[in-house]
């Protein structure tokens, strides 16, 4: 009951901050104006320019950048039992990074449609290799939180290899792939938007018929095989699962840190429950929200330029887990 | 009657095609429906071994171990978790879940995708609470329980299970003087009145000697199969006690 005027209010909030990422930005759009674009009525050219070309496909690669990732995020703490896992955590982010190293600085170009496609190429295959590796590695071993490590260590190795090839390249090559990495909602086009969208609901659909293997995990591994789950091809279908959505939105929207780890606990804080049928929709829901929020304040409203994205995830997230980290029985236990 | 489990020649250990360094080897019995079998040895003598072996989760050195006629390897974990449930010590905090939702995992084997509960599900669901005296613990949160209203919740999920064949890890090991009394009872008419065959580990001979209708006891790395009236009289659990004085434990 009280987690359904939380979902509520949470619908509700999410339309009006829509309205408010429309109306928002260095030029701001009277919500009269707003409202009338939404209801297709006529509005000023200039006004219907800004909201049709720019901050309308913003607003969308937010949600549904945002609804992923913490998805994402969600699925992979519950796999690892451990509340610090996510897609960043995992190396997943930092093998998407080196793909799109590779292509930019071995002379791809960011613009274009060929220099899009290599890019979204060399991210979702960088994440793709991780991922693959982490699921040999658990096939090999049982113990999760070793997969966990050798996955953080997997992203280290990646960030290496970034930087050396970040040494051997020119200004010229290094610009595009730096403003990448700061991560942007903004320059999503036609085409790749309702790839995006297409890629979540797959994923979504997926995570449904997860739902039983993903509760039984929460208790672990050999629980979840004690009422009749198949543990090991559970987790591979999770590993890959989680790989694909990261790397794909990764591609489009750069190396975006925090909501995927942050946003899951933030759900399980409000909602009090681990259990997904709370927390998936929860998470999406929420992952929407605070993906287009943290988009909004980094516009700066009224000013010409933008802070770095992931700047402001980070100031988000980071405070997020700290808080949730103390109050949570996890440190009680390492503590105690 | 017809045999439940079918133990032929059977080895277990955990080096893979290594014979010699077997917990124990040329196992062979038949448990019947009822039976409630008391595993007993001293530590490392291979009893959580055995249950992970009849669980599935461990391979086999050699025999084969048959539920109703089928090879264990041969189930499918579905398949498996309709015929056997199992209680092991080994427990992770599963965090924010309540009493209810955990007992209701016990329905998983038999389930859709997305569980959708039938009557008898839910029925099944309310006796097991009532049962495992855990009904006025329904909506408790399981992290934030003691070590016994766990353990009871654990076994709860065993019993939702409704499977012919249980399999507890020493399933007394954390309870006070009166939920062990519970436990005892608990198992007691599972076998008696179900016709449950359960089998479990312990190092509590008193539980034994209270519960038990038959006693597999490690000794030498061999599993020794006793009538609980043999074993009461022959006062064969002193075999654990082998060069120490028996009087320094009573």
């Amino acid at each position: 009951m009280k987690s359904k005027i939380i979902f509520g209010s949470l619908i509700i909030a999410l339309a009006v901050l829509f309205l408010t990422g429309l109306a928002l930005g260095s030029v701001s759009i009277p919500l009269p104006s707003v409202v009338d674009y939404i209801f297709g009525n006529e509005i000023a050219h200039s006004h219907y320019a800004i909201l049709n070309q720019i901050r309308l496909p913003r607003n969308l690669t937010a949600i549904l950048s945002g609804a992923g990732l913490s998805l994402s995020g969600l699925l992979l703490q519950t796999l690892f039992r451990n509340p610090l896992a996510g897609p960043s955590v995992l190396g997943i982010s930092s093998g998407s990074s080196l793909g799109v190293a590779v292509v930019l600085l071995a002379g791809g170009s960011m613009t274009g449609i060929a220099g899009t496609g290599s890019v979204v190429f060399g991210a979702i295959i960088g994440a793709l290799i991780v991922v693959l590796l982490i699921s040999a590695i658990s096939l090999k071993f049982e113990d999760v939180t070793l997969v966990l490590i050798a996955g953080m260590m997997l992203g280290f190795l990646s960030s290496a290899l970034v930087s050396i090839l970040a040494f051997f390249s020119n200004s010229e090559q290094l610009k595009p792939f730096v403003h990448w990495g700061f991560g942007s909602f903004a320059r999503l086009n036609e085409y790749q938007i309702p790839t995006l969208f297409f890629i979540l609901v797959i994923a979504v659909i997926v995570t449904l018929f997860l739902y039983k293997p993903l509760n039984a995990f929460l208790p672990g591994e050999q629980f979840a095989g004690s009422v009749g789950i198949n543990v090991q091809k559970s987790r591979i279908i999770i590993i890959l699962l989680t790989g694909l959505l990261t790397g794909i939105i990764t591609a489009f929207v750069g190396p975006v840190g925090f909501i995927g780890l942050a946003v899951p606990q933030v759900v399980k804080m409000v909602f009090k429950t681990n259990h997904h049928r709370v927390t998936i929709p929860g998470s999406l829901l929420f992952g929407a929200f605070i993906a287009l929020a943290c988009d909004i304040i980094s516009r700066i409203p009224g000013q010409d330029y933008s802070l770095p994205l992931n700047a402001v995830t980070a100031l988000f997230g980071a405070p997020v887990v700290l808080f949730v980290l103390f109050k949570s029985r996890f440190v009680k236990k390492v503590l105690s | 009657m017809t045999a439940l489990l079918n133990i032929q020649d059977l080895a277990i250990g955990y080096n893979k095609n290594d014979l010699k360094h077997a917990l124990t080897k040329g196992f062979t019995t038949s448990v019947f429906p009822g039976e409630r079998i008391a595993i007993m040895g001293l530590n490392g003598c291979g009893k959580s071994t055995l249950l992970r072996s009849i669980t599935g989760i461990l391979p086999l050195l050699n025999g084969s171990i048959q539920i109703n006629d089928k090879e264990i390897g041969q189930l499918t974990r579905r398949e498996r978790a309709q015929i056997m449930a199992t209680v092991f010590t080994s427990y992770n905090d599963p965090g924010q879940l309540t009493v209810n939702e955990m007992v209701t995992f016990g329905r998983y084997p038999y389930t859709n995708r997305f569980n959708k509960l039938s009557e008898r599900d839910l029925l099944l669901i309310e006796n097991t609470l009532e049962v495992a005296k855990i009904g006025h613990l329904r909506n408790r949160i399981v992290g934030e329980l003691s070590d016994g209203e766990r353990q009871k919740v654990m076994m709860a999920v065993a019993i939702a299970q409704d499977t012919p064949l249980l399999i507890l890890d020493e399933p007394a090991s954390h309870l006070d003087i009166r939920n062990k009394a519970l436990m005892m009872n608990l198992i007691k008419n599972l076998g008696e009145e179900q016709q449950k065959t359960i089998l479990f580990s312990t190092h509590d001979v008193g539980l034994t000697l209270k519960i038990a209708s038959r006693v597999w006891l490690f000794h030498n790395k061999r599993i020794n199969d006793y009538k609980i009236d043999e074993f009461k009289q022959g006062e064969h659990w002193k075999l654990m006690l082998e060069g120490l004085d028996a009087d320094v434990v009573f």
